[in-house]
């Protein structure tokens, strides 16, 4: 792809937003265990490498945060201070303005402009912080500027002579983001002087840009150096999808060649090389589909900052322990999962987890806790989100059901406990009290199931009064995308296996023969039956063009037959889900799958549909 | 025979900026990386460098252990230590383990440096 600089670039990209999310993390458990000197060595080591990469792309500000929040890192090791979650936030504040900066770098290819000042105001805030609050003794009141010939500390003279710099420097694009962020250094410096000062604009002023959207998920990016990678994943797959293909054709003209009396030495050469070539493809599309397998740690890792963030502006105090984010799941599943993860924590930070005071008065420990959990189960991957919060009450579901009306009276009283959870799940259903800004009222437990449905999995919900509600998903490890050819039948749409169809073709009513009973068709030297897809599926046959018959050839076990449809459409992977249900047992169907526009798609299987 | 250099770095991104400097440096050069200490104590058993570059700061065995027992191995291999702490306790326990220090960001004059005096040592033994 793209070399030189470029490459470094994409490298420095991917191992920051590594850094971050493992510093993001080791940070998030510190601040649940502080003595914990395994989780400290290892945010100090990813602070201390970020500097590293930063250095090496010529970075300076990044390279001068990273070290100031080094440097705070190391008194705190020291003893001098203590980790408290103000320390904490302040570290997290940091890695957000990195993320920023790696998101802008990437969308621009050069060093973010105002990244100067933005490292300025950082460098303020770690070294002010620092120094404000001593561990050993915190003292309720600021300790009086030290009385010398200027009055202010020398660190703080240092900062405000930088500020100054800064603002002479001259006028450009980066200008805004330069004042912006001076203006919030001296209100800072000043505060910390006054801890009554307040600039009249002090609100008002704008933030400076580069940092639009991080607050709600500073680590959104984290994943997408990923997205690169997988689209050249998917490349290879298709390419070894599609030399299978090219193996199987070449399988038949071998066997040609084998009737058609090529010299015994040449035909068993042949044989040998088509039976390497077998083997080869098939590891190749064993290797790229391996390829595609992710930990759940890339979309858990997301998580445990979001509900500190969530249950912080409800001021709930709730710890989520994540395990088993090494579970590994295909690429498809592991990126698919943010959304229904995120609105069932969500559900469960608002809903499920108690007031303070309502834990308080129940005798349940706070802070509370979400467990966030995966496992392989055989075939399956089962992710578990429990919550020790106030369960799901049957009676509250049966009220609102009834005042909304979901069932009726009736009905809903006889209604077993289960079915009432189950109820969670029908579209709309909400049984907050109170609309909270955080979940809302609109898309429910409905989007979720479908969205893990989709994915071709189960919802499973259990819920205890008063002790809490547990929600799984059971997802398949691997989702093969089976490549077909989409046509139609008798009105109905239907996908065949793309390594099946050897050739699509349009031929005149005129062409097709006739042997006894069967229609017959010519094609490559041979004469093929020919099936009328939608009689051999019981659908009504559809009239048809006498110029221009849709046909298709498919192969099965190295025997040809001619299908006749009444339209193609485009070949397409879908991820096919095996039948259950009503449908389990029903021949001639391989699975079915969801399209793009919800519709669902039958895929045949035509062992049995020949026959 | 080609002279065969090491880089040892779990960063991807610092081992790329070493192997450029030294396509700048010593272009003839065979470079070898490694990601961790384990690796770097294979490829030195099985491609036997003649020059060996490590980080100083990696998970697991630190640079200052690695090289302390690449010496006792493999004790006419040139090491360096490459660390942007630059303490003088680092600095002591580097020469300690038999191993040069050089400071980060790596510069293409204190690299230059170590290689010319590493060649020396490779073409007197």
């Amino acid at each position: 792809m793209r070399g030189g600089v470029n490459e470094f670039l994409e490298q420095f990209l991917i191992e920051s937003r590594e850094l971050i999310a493992q510093a993001t993390d080791d940070l998030l458990a510190l601040e649940h265990s502080p003595a914990d000197t395994a989780r400290f060595d290892s945010v100090f080591r990813a602070i201390h490498t970020l500097k590293g990469a930063a250095g090496i792309m010529d970075f300076d500000a990044m390279a001068r945060v990273s070290h100031h929040a080094e440097d705070l890192l190391s008194t705190i090791r020291a003893g001098t201070q203590a980790m408290t979650p103000a320390r904490i936030t302040d570290c997290l504040a940091c890695l957000d303005l990195m993320t920023a900066w790696l998101a802008a770098m990437e969308a621009s290819e050069t060093l973010p402009e105002a990244a100067d000042a933005e490292a300025a105001e950082m460098i303020a805030r770690l070294s002010l912080d620092h120094e404000a609050a001593p561990a050993a003794a915190p003292s309720p009141v600021p300790p009086a500027p030290t009385p010398g010939e200027s009055g202010i500390s020398p660190d703080a003279k240092a900062i405000l002579q930088e500020q100054l710099e800064l603002l002479c420097l001259p006028k450009d694009a980066g200008s805004a983001g330069r004042n912006a962020a001076a203006f919030a250094v001296i209100r800072n410096i000043l505060r910390r002087f006054d801890p009554d000062y307040d600039a009249a604009n002090g609100t008002a002023m704008p933030k400076p840009a580069a940092n639009p959207d991080s607050s709600a998920d500073p680590n959104a990016n984290a994943v997408r150096p990923m997205r690169t990678d997988s689209a050249r994943i998917d490349a290879l797959l298709r390419l070894s999808g599609e030399l299978v293909v090219v193996k199987n054709a070449l399988g038949h003209e071998v066997e040609i060649a084998r009737q058609g009396g090529i010299p015994k030495q040449h035909s068993q050469n042949f044989a040998r090389l088509h039976g390497q070539l077998d083997r080869l493809s098939a590891d190749l599309l064993h290797a790229s589909v391996a390829a595609r397998i992710r930990p759940l740690r890339q979309v858990f890792q997301r998580f445990p900052r979001l509900v500190r963030e969530m249950a912080a502006g409800l001021n709930k105090k709730i710890r989520l322990e994540t395990e088993g984010d090494a579970t590994e799941a295909d690429r498809l599943i592991v990126e698919a999962l943010f959304e229904p993860l995120l609105h069932v924590l969500r559900n469960a930070v608002d809903h499920g987890i108690e007031a303070p005071e309502q834990r308080a008065a129940a005798a349940k420990p706070i802070p509370a806790v979400i467990r966030l959990s995966a496992a392989r189960l055989g075939e399956e991957v089962v992710i578990e989100i429990a919550d020790d919060g106030r369960g799901i009450d049957p009676a509250v579901i049966r009220a609102t059901a009834e005042a909304r009306g979901v069932a009726s009276p009736q009905t809903l009283q006889a209604m077993a406990e289960e079915e009432l959870l189950e109820l969670i799940f029908a579209p709309g259903f909400s049984t907050a009290g109170a609309v909270s800004n955080l979940s809302g009222r609109g898309v429910g437990m409905d989007a979720v199931r479908a969205a893990i449905e989709g994915l071709s999995g189960r919802v499973e919900l259990q819920s205890r009064l008063g002790l809490g509600t547990a929600i799984r998903f059971h997802l398949p490890f691997t989702v093969l995308l089976t490549h077909v050819v989409n046509v139609e039948a008798g009105g109905e749409a239907f996908g065949l296996p793309f390594e099946a169809v050897a050739e699509t073709l349009q031929l005149r009513r005129d062409a097709i023969g006739r042997i006894g009973a069967a229609e017959t068709i010519f094609w490559r030297g041979q004469t093929l039956p020919l099936t009328s897809l939608a009689k051999a599926l019981h659908l009504p046959e559809s009239p048809q063009s006498e110029d221009a018959l849709q046909i298709v050839i498919v192969e099965h076990e190295g025997e040809f037959t001619a299908l006749q449809v009444d339209r193609f459409g485009k070949p397409a992977e879908v991820m096919l889900k095996p039948l259950d249900g009503l449908l389990a047992g029903m021949r001639c169907v391989a699975g079915t799958a969801l399209l793009g526009d919800g519709r669902v798609l039958i895929v045949l299987e035509l062992q049995e549909l020949l026959q | 025979m080609a002279t065969k250099i090491l880089i040892v770095d779990d960063s991807k991104l610092a081992r790329m900026s070493v192997s450029k400097l030294l396509s700048e440096l010593r272009p003839g050069w065979v470079r070898l990386e490694a990601a961790n200490a384990d690796e770097a104590v294979k490829q030195t058993d099985q491609e036997h460098p003649d020059i060996i570059l490590l980080d100083f700061n990696m998970p697991g065995q630190s640079g200052l252990e690695l090289a302390a027992q690449l010496h006792e191995t493999h004790p006419d291999i040139p090491v360096a230590i490459v660390s942007a702490n630059i303490q003088v306790e680092i600095v002591e326990r580097a020469a300690l383990a038999g191993a040069t220090f050089i400071a980060k960001p790596l510069t293409g004059p204190a690299l230059a440096e170590f290689l010319t005096a590493a060649e020396a040592k490779v073409a007197a033994r």
